[in-house]
């Protein structure tokens, strides 16, 4: 081996020792915790259990009008926008969610850098969310952001610094923006 | 000299080795997907997520920001095993909402669930601070509630990772 060589190798070695310890020690912002009181969490479904197994669990007869008053009982979902203005208008730009999603948000929400639209669809049953939602992806795509993930009911834009997340679950389109490094997971 | 040279370089080369090895463990580490799986059913989940709690017929999975994930099991007797899960399904959902008055219904749904399609009721619930969806599903002689709960605030971020938990979700 030439004493070019030896020394190349050496400095190669160097700088790949670097680079390594630039990646374990980067900082990762998305392992910042978010608090949260535990004690709020309280959809304890345990105790359930034990009375569905048993025999006169499923006595429809008895149980019949007690559940009718449950049945059917939907409420008319809270609307909450809660976000700042800093992280509201860091994102508002992108793909002008403000003007192209033709839905009402009924939450913007933004948990560890990341902001979430909640758009509820009215027509579900005769217009796809997705669709509602075009000329938001179109321009999307005119802004430069790539199809990652196509799929019936996700799909995911890239661009250089941001991803996008579309999701459908009930009759809601749910809309995340974060920063490409950062995980949602 | 030129032999300590070829010693270094030597050395050096094998630390770089070294060092690849990790580099690529630790990336293949970090983006695996843990897998659970006990004598009822199976399912997978990211890095993210962790166990608090499991048994035959249960899990809890925690993210770190305290978001909830749930698998109850309900092994039914004889005589529910072919009654079909809209006979059953009022039920459960009488007993949930007697266990929780504090939140309310605000959606609900009839779907098919998980990478093996299983027949499913989904609900949406919420309180001032939380909410919480339920997805109650049957197979054979099981009816399984999978339960996520997380703050409003986190709740729309997360629910791509547990869509991708319920997917895949199977009954063993």
């Amino acid at each position: 081996m030439t004493k070019k060589k030896l020394n190349i190798t050496i400095i190669f070695t160097m700088l790949c020792i670097i680079v390594f310890l630039v990646i374990v020690f980067w900082p990762n912002k998305a392992k910042v915790d978010f608090i949260i009181n535990v004690d709020n969490i309280n959809f304890n479904i345990e105790s359930k259990i034990i009375p569905i197994t048993d025999n006169t669990a499923f006595n429809l007869d008895s149980t019949y009008f007690e559940y009718q008053e449950y049945y059917g009982k939907v409420e008319q979902e809270t609307i909450k926008i809660g976000v700042t203005d800093e992280v509201y208008n860091n994102y508002i730009g992108i793909g002008d969610v403000e003007h192209t999603v033709s839905m009402a948000p009924v939450k913007v929400a933004s948990y560890n850098g990341i902001i979430s639209f909640r758009y509820v669809n009215p027509v579900s049953n005769s217009f796809d969310s997705m669709d509602m939602a075009l000329d938001f992806r179109n321009e999307l795509e005119r802004s430069g952001y790539k199809v990652v993930l196509d799929g019936e009911n996700k799909k995911v834009y890239e661009g250089i610094q941001y991803r996008v997340v579309l999701l459908k679950e009930f009759n809601y389109l749910i809309v995340v923006i974060m920063e490409k490094e950062l995980q949602y997971g | 000299m030129d032999k300590k040279k070829n010693l270094l370089a030597i050395i050096m080369i094998i630390i770089l080795t070294i060092l690849s090895i990790t580099i690529i463990f630790s990336m293949i580490i970090d983006k695996g997907v843990k897998n659970y799986k006990n004598d009822n059913f199976k399912l997978s989940y990211d890095k993210n997520w962790s166990i608090e709690s499991k048994g035959d017929t249960s899990l809890k999975l925690v993210h770190k920001s305290k978001s909830l994930f749930q698998v109850d099991i309900i092994v039914l007797d004889e005589k529910y095993k072919r009654s079909e899960l809209s006979t059953l399904i009022d039920d459960v959902l009488n007993e949930i909402e007697k266990d929780n008055p504090n939140y309310s219904l605000i959606n609900k749904t009839e779907t098919t669930i998980c990478k093996k399609g299983y027949d499913a009721y989904q609900y949406l619930y919420e309180t001032d601070k939380e909410q919480a969806m339920i997805s109650i599903g049957k197979s054979n002689d099981m009816i399984f509630i999978l339960t996520y709960v997380a703050d409003y605030s986190c709740f729309d971020i997360l629910l791509d990772s547990v869509k991708e938990i319920i997917w895949s979700f199977q009954i063993i």
